[in-house]
């Protein structure tokens, strides 16, 4: 699986020579890449639109990784995070990854597992980017359905047949099927299946 | 004029002199070959208490005490009848009667007057009561002093101008091992071991050439057995055309020993100190030595990967291996700051920019303020006084009062931990204070705080600040707790500035 094209590798630590190094090294690996000496430098200049990975060091003066973690998930914005340590600190591990870390590198590291984890985020981050693309595509078809359509959708996605549905609804159960296929042909659903799906993720959604 | 004088009569020989015995300072008796007084001169009369007309006609026994009176007819006859002289023409010290009964030693000479019959003696007489007093006073003060000497607990000495000795007391002898005999051969300097022959020479040269009153030294002695003794020696010159140098002498050697001793104790002490210190901040330590190895790492293999590339360019590989070198020195620093900071090595005292003995703690510390996102202000005063410290034994003063506030803040949210180190010259020396934006420490904790085995610390051995306290006092200077204005604890330790050596 290769990267999105644009995609940036955001590396953000105080040390300088661990971040040139760590800019090098990645640039070798043909990764467009961005630092950062602190997670509030990365913060101010943070923009959710572009796509990418972070790779953040744990234990910064000021704002911690951790802390940097926490900022995102508050703000919504979901860039899947390694995280790189001169310390093996279990807890903070553990803590990070249950916060959602992709990984919890130590200092110094394998080139290539970096690479993997770095490849990996990026997947991810596509990933997410691309479901979040579709949630949001068919949140705004849903959002064209009249207030009866959308009536009819519920009720066709809680599993009701279209005359439970007419006589729930004091309709006709031809008028019914009209409602139907306008909310198939306006969510672009190709099948029931399909529509169920749809509902389903938007209502479990983090949006 | 040398022609004989004609023979005379005795009382024209009388009225001849009269003037003359009668204005002598010595009093002046003639006695007949009976004993008896013929002539009593008014310095007789002053001495003895009797008027001439008392002593006249009488046994001149009357002027002398029991014993030689009832011996004197006696000796008179042994004389007269040929014997040897006892007195005549020999002279002697006796004692004589005053009128009071009183008895005094007086010089008494004693000569015949030839040519006379009956044969005639004339005897001066000079009072020595004084005399002999001063001399008694004289003998006795030289006793008091041969005995003081010879008691005193300190080494005594009088030397000559060059150093030489010229007396010595036995505690001097005992001091150096050498006998009396011994030590008059020898001088203050040629005692002295090499290294302080120069100092003790050059201190009597001045003295005895009237730069300085006096002269104090310490230096080290070497005993005739080889030992090497302390000593601390005080001279002064005596004598109006000074010619004599007059000196004490403390044997210090064992108080030299014991402050040796404490200062050992107290830098092992330190040392335990240091270590332990290390021995908490390893987890810091190992992160600041990973930084620079992370990047050696990360470097080097960036520098694989372009090296593959078709096409790369060699000046970005030269530049990645100069940053290795770079971050190879500073893991090297890193390691050679524990190295010098617990290497077990002497406490030695130099003069030393207080700044940088500051600033090598806050390089240590740094470590520490970063784990724990302390925001650090520091202001370095310029111009300090050198201060005369051991610079390690003050880093790691400084090093545990910023460990200490870290401590202090981390129940504090991180953007609330801050530590402001400031330094700045004091009439006496140099001060830093190390504030922090903690709790500061509560009435109760802070009369104990400089005692050992005071901590508020779960893994604290309460070692810190009682050590610092000793290191600080051992170098003559303070250490001192206050209150932050905005809370928070402020420590700061003083050191006293070098002494200029004139």
């Amino acid at each position: 699986m290769k990267p999105s094209t644009d995609a940036t590798v955001f590396v953000v630590d105080d040390d300088a020579a661990v971040r040139q190094s760590l800019s090098l090294l990645l640039r070798s690996m043909a990764l467009p890449v961005e630092t950062f000496d602190s997670a509030q430098t990365f913060l101010d200049g943070c923009d959710p639109e572009r796509s990418g990975c972070l790779v953040l060091d744990i234990r910064m003066p000021g704002m911690s990784g951790l802390e940097l973690q926490d900022e995102l998930r508050a703000r919504d914005i979901a860039m899947p995070v390694i995280f790189i340590t001169g310390h093996g600190d279990i807890a903070m591990a553990v803590r990070a990854m249950k916060h959602g870390a992709i990984d919890f590198i130590e200092k110094p590291f394998n080139d290539q597992l970096l690479l993997e984890r770095i490849n990996q985020a990026l997947e991810l981050d596509r990933v997410n980017r691309a479901s979040r693309g579709a949630l949001e595509d068919a949140r705004a078809r849903i959002a064209l359905l009249s207030p009866r359509e959308h009536e009819v959708m519920t009720r066709i996605v809680a599993g009701q047949a279209n005359k439970v549905v007419a006589i729930e609804l004091g309709l006709s159960e031809r008028t019914v099927e009209i409602h139907r296929a306008k909310v198939m042909a306006k969510t672009g659903a190709g099948s029931l299946a399909e529509l169920v799906s749809m509902v389903t993720r938007l209502e479990a959604g983090p949006e | 004029m040398n022609r004989m004088p004609a023979p005379v009569a005795y009382e024209e020989l009388l009225a001849r002199y009269r003037g003359v015995v009668e204005a002598a300072v010595d009093a002046i008796i003639i006695i007949d070959e009976t004993g008896m007084v013929e002539i009593f001169n008014p310095a007789a009369e002053r001495t003895f208490g009797y008027s001439a007309a008392e002593v006249v006609g009488r046994n001149v026994n009357m002027l002398m005490p029991p014993h030689d009176a009832a011996h004197h007819d006696g000796y008179l006859r042994h004389y007269l009848d040929g014997g040897a002289p006892r007195i005549i023409g020999i002279g002697r010290e006796v004692v004589g009667r005053r009128k009071s009964g009183e008895c005094f030693p007086m010089d008494l000479a004693v000569g015949e007057i030839e040519g006379l019959v009956p044969r005639r003696f004339v005897g001066t007489i000079r009072d020595i009561t004084t005399r002999r007093a001063l001399e008694d006073a004289l003998r006795q003060r030289e006793q008091e002093h041969s005995q003081l000497l010879d008691h005193a607990p300190i080494g005594i000495f009088a030397a000559a101008l060059g150093g030489r000795f010229v007396r010595v007391n036995p505690a001097l002898c005992r001091m150096v091992g050498y006998s009396e005999a011994e030590l008059v051969t020898l001088s203050a300097a040629a005692l002295a071991v090499e290294d302080d022959r120069e100092q003790i020479e050059r201190s009597l040269a001045e003295l005895t050439g009237a730069a300085k009153q006096d002269c104090q030294c310490t230096l080290r002695w070497r005993r005739r057995d080889g030992e090497t003794i302390n000593v601390s020696l005080h001279a002064v010159l005596v004598g109006d055309a000074p010619e004599r140098i007059i000196g004490q002498v403390l044997d210090r050697t064992e108080q030299v020993r014991s402050e040796e001793a404490s200062r050992d104790a107290r830098a092992r002490l330190a040392h335990a100190g240091r270590v332990s210190t290390l021995g908490e901040m390893a987890s810091a330590i190992a992160h600041e030595i990973n930084q620079p190895l992370t990047a050696i790492s990360a470097y080097a293999q960036a520098c694989r990967r372009i090296l593959d590339q078709p096409g790369h360019d060699p000046a970005v590989v030269v530049e990645a291996l100069e940053a290795i070198t770079t971050q190879a020195l500073r893991a090297g620093d890193v390691v050679r700051r524990i190295r010098g900071f617990v290497s077990n090595r002497e406490s030695e005292r130099e003069e030393c920019d207080f700044n940088e003995i500051v600033q090598a703690a806050l390089d240590f510390a740094t470590i520490d303020l970063r784990a724990n996102q302390v925001r650090l202000h520091v202001d370095l005063a310029e111009g300090l006084p050198t201060v005369l410290a051991d610079p390690v034994q003050i880093q790691q003063v400084c090093l545990n009062l910023l460990r200490n506030a870290i401590d202090a803040m981390l129940d504090l949210p991180p953007a609330a931990r801050h530590l402001a180190v400031t330094t700045a010259a004091t009439p006496h020396g140099a001060v830093v204070r190390v504030a922090d934006s903690g709790p500061g420490v509560d009435a109760e904790m802070r009369e104990r705080l400089f005692q050992p085995f005071q901590t508020t610390k779960a893994e604290g051995m309460g070692m810190g600040l009682s050590i610092s306290s000793s290191i600080v006092g051992a170098h003559g200077g303070t250490i001192r707790y206050a209150d932050a204005e905005q809370g928070g604890a402020v420590f700061s330790v003083e050191i006293p500035q070098a002494v200029e050596h004139a």
